[in-house]
């Protein structure tokens, strides 16, 4: 008896021990990974959108959060102005799971400059055709408010990838909610962009 | 001096992958260029060495039956702190070595070592046990990345070493490559010894 | 139609042992027959369709909604760890041959990073569930078929004449990478 008392306290003491120095550890360093994600994986996509972005480019980030969901942000601030953002939209729908997308939207003119995908699970082959920049030019110019965000065949603006529906109306869904949340927003992320503090 | 032979059995009798046949898996996963080599090398040694040093001074804590359930808890949080501050600080070297990383939890050198040292010795020696085979074992890795990045792709950690006129072996940078490469390089092994043990007899 | 190209992605064209190395431990320990071959095929297509499953739930259940995912790691291995003991004690009392055949190798699959880096790489990949289970079934199966035509291979191995130096485990390791190349035909299938 008294042995398995040992060795639940033992082991219980181990995990413990673990469990507290990791989370301190991760709490310690949360910010700092978050960053490094960001800056290596969004921010070169949303330049790409982008085209043209400033040296601060990714330190303006920040996000908003509507209704419980988190959006991240990336403005182009340039004398003053916030010309266009880049904002990374979840699309549901896919095969195997959600598409991320980042969406690149001119305030200006109130159209998509760009659309990339950044995290896909989708089949290999033809489902990653979806997230090339060949195809991807279909959503270039679309304005924000006239343009219907689905796929051709369910009466909307925007052809699919022959052979890869789901993923394409995974994309089509993502870039769709980011319209939406751009169109409802625009005030408030033109607010946070100018008002120049980086981070969340 | 104990603790010196004990650090130098790493790179001779206790050589990993060599002669110590354990933790395959990353050495031919990650020897693709010489950094990842080294990277992934340096990652595990902190993990043993760690590791090492914590089953050493708990070793008369720690109950029989439970112990491999603790040597893993032990493992597996050092590979947690090593897989954080990785992300953290080398975000390019987390991408290239994966999901390499956590595997080094499964890496029998680790365990193997907790298991048949660490836990029956004190922690000075259980640590120099823990570098000299970490040591001996990056310098492996190191060995199997520059031949397979050398003649593979034709680069030294990113520097290009022929002319441009060198097509290099593309089928040793890929999976088949790994395997092979590994093979000869024990092959080469095996016969020195043999020819070594023929010269003293 | 999608499942069906996932299974044979992860069969044969990203097969788990010859083309993302993991598993090689025990390749190279179990493939000597064909018996223990055989056996520690099916042990691992049970345990890793199992564990992934399972750390698969653990991990959308626990670790997202608690943001835990840093946790991922001891978590999976505690679950695979546990697994295996359980599963240990199940096969001892219903299937005791298959047990004592298996013997040492069992406790091992622990270790094995296969089964682990199956069930990293289905979340790692955000696959849902069903194919997250055809992922895991048809890897396990890759590993499977790799171990079981492996072992054909090396018992050619006891009659033919080896130079002493490139016995045992050099000689593995270069088949192995034959077979590897052979896998590497594959590649484009899908």
């Amino acid at each position: 008896m008294r042995d398995i008392l040992r060795m639940v306290l033992v082991l219980t003491a181990i995990c413990l021990l673990s469990a507290f120095s990791l989370t301190a550890l991760n709490e310690g360093l949360a910010g700092q990974i978050a960053k490094q994600q960001r800056d290596n994986v969004q921010v070169p996509r949303a330049r790409e959108v982008l085209g043209e972005t400033p040296a601060d480019f990714a330190e303006r980030y920040f996000e908003i959060e509507v209704d419980g969901v988190s959006w991240a942000v990336f403005p182009r601030v340039e004398g003053g102005r916030c010309s266009a953002i880049a904002l990374e939209s979840t699309g549901r729908g896919g095969y195997a799971g959600d598409v991320k997308v980042i969406a690149g939207v001119d305030l200006e003119s109130g159209a998509i400059l760009g659309v990339r995908v950044t995290q896909s699970s989708e089949t290999p082959g033809i489902g990653s055709r979806v997230a090339e920049p060949s195809y991807l030019r279909v959503y270039r110019g679309r304005p924000l408010k006239g343009t219907a965000f689905s796929l051709r065949a369910e009466g909307g603006d925007i052809e699919a990838v022959s052979g890869a529906t789901r993923t394409s109306a995974a994309v089509v869904d993502g870039v769709r909610r980011a319209a939406e949340f751009v169109l409802a927003h625009r005030d408030e992320i033109v607010r946070r962009a100018l008002g120049g503090q980086a981070g969340s | 001096m104990r603790i010196v032979k004990e650090f130098g059995k790493g790179f001779t009798t206790h050589l990993a992958p060599f002669r110590l046949v354990l933790g395959l898996c990353p050495v031919l996963a990650v020897t693709t260029t010489v950094a990842n080599g080294i990277g992934m090398g340096l990652a595990a040694t902190f993990v043993l060495i760690c590791s090492n040093v914590m089953v050493s001074l708990l070793r008369r804590l720690i109950p029989g039956k439970v112990r491999i359930a603790c040597f893993i808890v032990l493992i597996a949080s050092f590979v947690v702190i090593v897989e954080l501050v990785m992300k953290a600080f080398f975000f390019g070297l987390s991408q290239s070595l994966g999901i390499f990383i956590p595997l080094i939890v499964v890496n029998c050198v680790i365990l193997g070592r907790a298991e048949a040292f660490a836990a029956r010795n004190p922690v000075h020696l259980a640590a120099a046990d823990g570098l000299g085979i970490g040591l001996g074992f990056t310098l492996s890795l190191a060995l199997i990345g520059a031949i397979r990045e050398v003649l593979g792709q034709g680069t030294f950690l990113g520097h290009g070493v022929f002319g441009p006129g060198f097509e290099p072996f593309a089928f040793l940078a890929q999976a088949p490559g790994a395997f092979v490469a590994l093979g000869v390089l024990l092959f080469v092994m095996n016969a020195y010894d043999r020819f070594r043990s023929r010269m003293r007899a | 139609m999608d499942l069906i190209l996932l299974a044979i992605n992860a069969i044969l064209v990203k097969n788990i042992l010859l083309m993302q190395y993991l598993g090689n431990c025990p390749f190279l320990g179990t493939s000597k027959r064909m018996e223990t071959a055989l056996g520690m095929g099916m042990a691992v297509i049970f345990t890793l369709t199992l564990a992934t499953t399972i750390t698969w739930v653990v991990h959308r259940a626990v670790l997202v909604p608690f943001k835990l995912q840093y946790m991922q790691t001891i978590a999976f291995i505690l679950v695979i760890a546990a697994l295996v003991q359980f599963v240990e004690i199940f096969m001892k009392k219903t299937l005791p041959a298959l047990y004592l055949s298996l013997g040492i190798f069992l406790p091992l699959i622990t270790t094995n990073c296969a089964v682990f880096g199956a069930a990293l790489l289905s979340v790692k990949n955000d696959y849902d569930f069903v194919h997250m289970v055809v992922f895991a079934m048809a890897s396990a199966t890759g590993f499977a078929l790799a171990l079981v035509l492996f072992a054909g291979l090396r018992e050619r191995f006891r009659v033919a004449h080896i130079p002493g130096a490139l016995q045992d485990t050099a000689i593995g390791l270069i088949t192995a990478g034959l077979m590897s190349l052979a896998f590497l035909g594959f590649k484009g299938m899908t």
